[in-house]
């Protein structure tokens, strides 16, 4: 059986088409070299960008404790960072109907309608489509990182994808 | 539009949305400030960074040092305030809140504590505390990656909205520990968790330290912590009463000597009231007790200390407490349950007119003035709450659930404001009161997210 810390340690959190780097021998150096990703990730996955920067910042404040003897940080940072974002979508998506942050000016339109497609998506068949299509991440990877099996992220981007054509195409 | 397509375009919605977030120039400096621990080098970095990192503190160091003498203004601290606090403190709470009415006095402004942060997914208590109508802290834990960690929630609206604390440093063992864990605050800087070890703040939570002192080892586990507000009181185990200042740590035992009993594992109880404290030892049955007065620890003889069972107390004045008793457990005839009432601090005690009824398990037990008492445990198999408002006369059904678990931690934080965590198998729930006790609801953690 694939362990979970071998798993993680297949997981790079930099991200897509930067090459993966030693890891950082301060906790700021470590800081400055994820944050943005991180950011970025958590934007996807909620739609918000303070509550990024909210969630990517209690999730530094958790990773830094434990960061001197975690064999790969950077994954486990990915890890709470994706898990505090799914957590706070359903918390959301409970409470009152998901709103995103207004449209980034000077998208194409047809941006514009995936954006919008994907913030109606349930959290978790948005968190496997942004894990799969934004950090190209494995199928194993994602299943790792959600905490589910490698045939429920296959099943959840299927079934993410039909969600998507249907409501860009009713 | 077919899959590669549809794809293809998801890619390039995620890229672009991306792409749209930029980093912020002071983002490290945001955090740094905010962030309690001190950054460490990870431990792959070699030794010569501790050479790098002798350096540059130094460094650091004349940078400040110059920064201190040449600007008035520095900051050197990474307190921030909330606009939730009304800044208005008050006497601790103790026993959680055992009925201490505020008696507000002004603290200065901005209010002392570390930066709130959204409180984390499937947040479960297992303790809580106030020192006013408006601050108290819950103590829990919070799934983190692969496991739980320990989260300390805090709020300055009564309960209203909550925020989280950096993550109290001590492990989470298995459930088990969890629920031995407690949290009190006599302040808004100077708190403690307890159980089995013993941890100590004095900057409202945003750092821990391990409590060092006399009768403190790992071997001795404390089970019992209160404070008045100047003094905190602890039980450690077997039967040793240790004190301290609040704000600095100076823990020394206190001259009295408790009974052990012969049970498998000796529990206590602490209640401190004002100038009032009270100790019940229970060890499958009461087994003794100790009483506070003049600001000394004195022997003192609990009221069912005969009575084959346990007891649970609660204090709503310095003179007003009540005692219930398990009584029977551990002897030849049926468990009841007796609820005693004393208006003279514990030297004689008196039934009220109505006793409980069914087969009850009392957990805790809390009390706002003489006509009001609220008991927590189990009845006829399910999680209850029932509450005289009458003053014994007759008893109240508040709260059941038909599933089993506990309660820790009842007590009121003023005349109408109460507090309780149940226990169930799957966490801890907070419920609180603001009518006096007649209805209690669970918090909600996540209200104003």
């Amino acid at each position: 059986m694939l362990g979970v810390t071998v798993m993680m340690a297949t997981m790079g959190v930099v991200e897509k088409g930067s090459s993966p780097a030693r890891e950082p021998t301060s906790f700021e150096s470590f800081y400055r070299t994820n944050h943005i990703a991180m950011v970025r990730l958590a934007y996807l996955l909620t739609g918000s960008r303070v509550i990024a920067e909210d969630l990517v910042q209690d999730s530094f404040l958790r990773v830094q404790p434990r960061w001197g003897a975690l064999e790969v940080p950077a994954a486990y940072l990915r890890r709470t960072v994706t898990n505090a974002s799914y957590s706070y979508l359903r918390r959301r998506r409970r409470e009152e109907a998901f709103v995103a942050d207004r449209p980034v000016a000077a998208a194409a339109p047809e941006l514009d309608e995936t954006w919008a497609a994907l913030a109606r998506l349930t959290p978790r068949r948005r968190a496997v489509l942004v894990l799969r299509f934004y950090l190209d991440l494995s199928e194993a990877e994602i299943a790792a990182t959600l905490g589910c099996r490698p045939g429920t992220v296959k099943s959840l981007t299927s079934r993410g994808l039909a969600d998507l054509r249907e409501v860009m195409e009713p | 539009m077919n899959e590669n397509e549809l794809e293809a375009r998801l890619r390039a919605t995620l890229r672009e949305r991306a792409s749209s977030v930029a980093e912020r120039p002071d983002a490290w400096n945001g955090y740094s400030e905010r962030s309690p621990i001190a950054s460490t080098p990870h431990p792959t970095a070699g030794r010569r960074l501790v050479w790098l990192g002798v350096a540059a503190a130094a460094a650091l160091i004349v940078f400040v040092v110059l920064q201190v003498t040449s600007s008035p203004s520095v900051k050197v601290t990474a307190v921030a305030p909330e606009t939730t606090d009304t800044g208005v403190s008050a006497a601790p709470s103790t026993s959680v809140g055992s009925t201490t009415i505020p008696a507000p006095t002004t603290v200065p402004s901005p209010v002392p504590g570390p930066v709130g942060l959204p409180v984390p997914a499937l947040f479960t208590s297992s303790s809580v505390t106030f020192v006013s109508l408006h601050t108290g802290w819950v103590l829990g834990t919070a799934p983190c990656g692969l496991t739980h960690c320990m989260e300390l929630l805090r709020t300055r609206d009564g309960g209203q909205t909550w925020v989280a604390l950096p993550q109290p440093p001590m492990p989470v063992a298995d459930s088990s520990n969890v629920q031995q864990r407690h949290v009190r605050f006599a302040n808004l800087n100077d708190g403690w968790i307890y159980g089995p070890d013993l941890w100590v703040t004095h900057d409202g939570g945003a750092t821990w330290n391990r409590a060092p002192g006399e009768g403190l080892s790992p071997d001795t586990p404390v089970t019992a912590l209160e404070t008045d507000g100047e003094v905190v009181y602890a039980v450690v185990e077997p039967s040793t009463v240790i004190t301290s200042p609040v704000d600095h740590d100076d823990w020394r035992a206190a001259p009295v000597s408790i009974p052990i009993g012969a049970g498998p594992v000796p529990f206590a109880q602490l209640v401190v009231q004002g100038a009032g404290g009270w100790i019940i030892e229970n060890n499958r049955t009461v087994v003794g007790g100790a009483r506070l007065e003049d600001g000394k620890w004195t022997e003192w003889q609990p009221p069912c200390i005969d009575k084959a069972g346990p007891a649970v107390l609660t204090a709503s004045t310095p003179t007003d407490v009540v005692v219930v008793c398990h009584e029977g457990v551990w002897g030849n005839g049926p468990p009841t349950e007796n609820v005693l009432v004393s208006s003279d601090g514990g030297t004689t005690f008196h039934e009220i007119p109505a006793p409980l009824t069914g087969d009850w398990q009392v957990d805790g037990v809390a009390s706002a003035g003489s006509d009001t008492i609220v008991v927590a445990g189990v009845a006829n198999g399910s999680r209850v709450l029932e509450a005289t408002f009458d003053g014994g006369d007759s008893w109240t059904a508040l709260h059941s659930e038909p599933a089993g678990g506990s309660w820790t931690d009842i007590g009121f934080t003023g005349p109408t404001q109460g507090i309780a965590i149940a226990h169930l198998e799957d966490g801890g729930e907070l419920l609180m009161t603001t009518d006096g006790g007649h209805t209690w609801t669970p918090a909600d953690f996540y209200a104003g997210r």
